[in-house]
């Protein structure tokens, strides 16, 4: 019996990490980072200000596989983007150091 | 605040320079549209219109700007009309104050809009002739705190308009004096018809 409990026990923490990343994002973390780097100043969630409504990004992005690799490289690299005028300014990078945390970020954008 | 700022010039309380007139009322209606076009930006999503109230903002933002620059400079030539005597020292001070505070947000607004502009990468020209200088380089976060001071000072001078225009009001309409008279548009001749402080009951435009 106990050795059962055990063994059941042992599968299940086995299974704890691939649980982790299944996991959905956690919106509370994700929306306070997005307001300390200033993603709102241009970005809302469904309406467009300076630019795309995360809805229709994650709309755009969904069910491509490196869609996640993809934004994280756009908020942590500092690439070109263009704007509605024409003029080109450096992405803002994510005020955050922690890859779990940006990671969750994206998960949660491309969530809505 | 003697006399020695202000020629002797208008000390007879008539009516201000009608240059300062001019530019009084021109900056109210600048910031009139300012103000419209960026909250009606706020809550357009067409890309062509968001860009239009945006150029226009800033457009109307320089002329104010520049309209300071001549205000300021007819002011010191010229001086305003004096019709503060009565009022408490303590009172007088204020208002010397909220008018300089309102100067310096009338240039300081538009140099921040001016500097966050350049702060996200692009030139500035004034009403599409004259190219300005950059006053600052490319640069995200600069560009992010000028608007938030852009901002807070929108809300500071809106405010002082608020205050401004409430103290025009009691002046005309409950006071009785000619301090928002004196900033009318119309002939620079005295009104006869009206002492200091007891008004007749007529009907005119600005009277109750």
């Amino acid at each position: 019996m106990a050795l059962k409990r055990r063994i059941v026990a042992a599968l299940l923490l086995s299974l704890a990490p691939l649980a982790a990343l299944a996991a959905d994002p956690d919106p509370v973390s994700a929306e306070s980072l997005a307001k300390q780097s200033n993603c709102f100043k241009c970005h809302l969630i469904d309406r467009k200000k300076e630019s795309t409504p995360w809805r229709e990004i994650a709309a755009k992005y969904r069910g491509q596989p490196d869609a996640e690799e993809k934004l994280i490289h756009h908020i942590t690299s500092g690439e070109k983007v263009k704007f509605d005028d024409g003029h080109e300014e450096k992405h803002k990078i994510v005020k955050s150091n922690d890859p779990a945390q940006i990671k969750n970020l994206v998960d949660w954008i491309l969530s809505l | 605040m003697k006399s020695t700022i202000y020629p002797p010039l208008n000390t007879e309380p008539g009516k201000h320079h009608p240059l300062t007139i001019t530019l009084h009322w021109g900056t109210v209606i600048c910031i009139v549209i300012a103000v419209a076009a960026v909250l009606l930006r706020e809550i357009i999503e067409d890309k062509y219109w968001r860009q239009v109230l945006l150029e226009s903002h800033r457009q109307m933002g320089l002329i104010i700007f520049f309209g300071v620059a001549v205000r300021l400079g007819v002011r010191l030539r010229f001086g305003m009309a004096k019709h503060m005597s009565g009022m408490p020292r303590l009172v007088r001070l204020a208002a010397v104050g909220a008018h300089w505070t309102l100067y310096a947000l009338l240039v300081g607004l538009p140099l921040l809009g001016w500097a966050a502009t350049n702060a996200h990468n692009l030139p500035v020209d004034f009403l599409g002739l004259i190219k300005l200088p950059s006053l600052v380089n490319d640069d995200g976060e600069l560009a992010d705190q000028l608007s938030d001071f852009h901002i807070l000072g929108a809300w500071a001078l809106l405010g002082l308009v608020v205050l401004h225009a409430t103290a025009a009001f009691y002046h005309h309409y409950i006071r009785r004096d000619r301090v928002l008279w004196a900033m009318l548009p119309g002939s620079t001749d005295t009104e006869p018809e009206r002492s200091s402080k007891t008004a007749p009951g007529d009907a005119g435009l600005f009277r109750l």
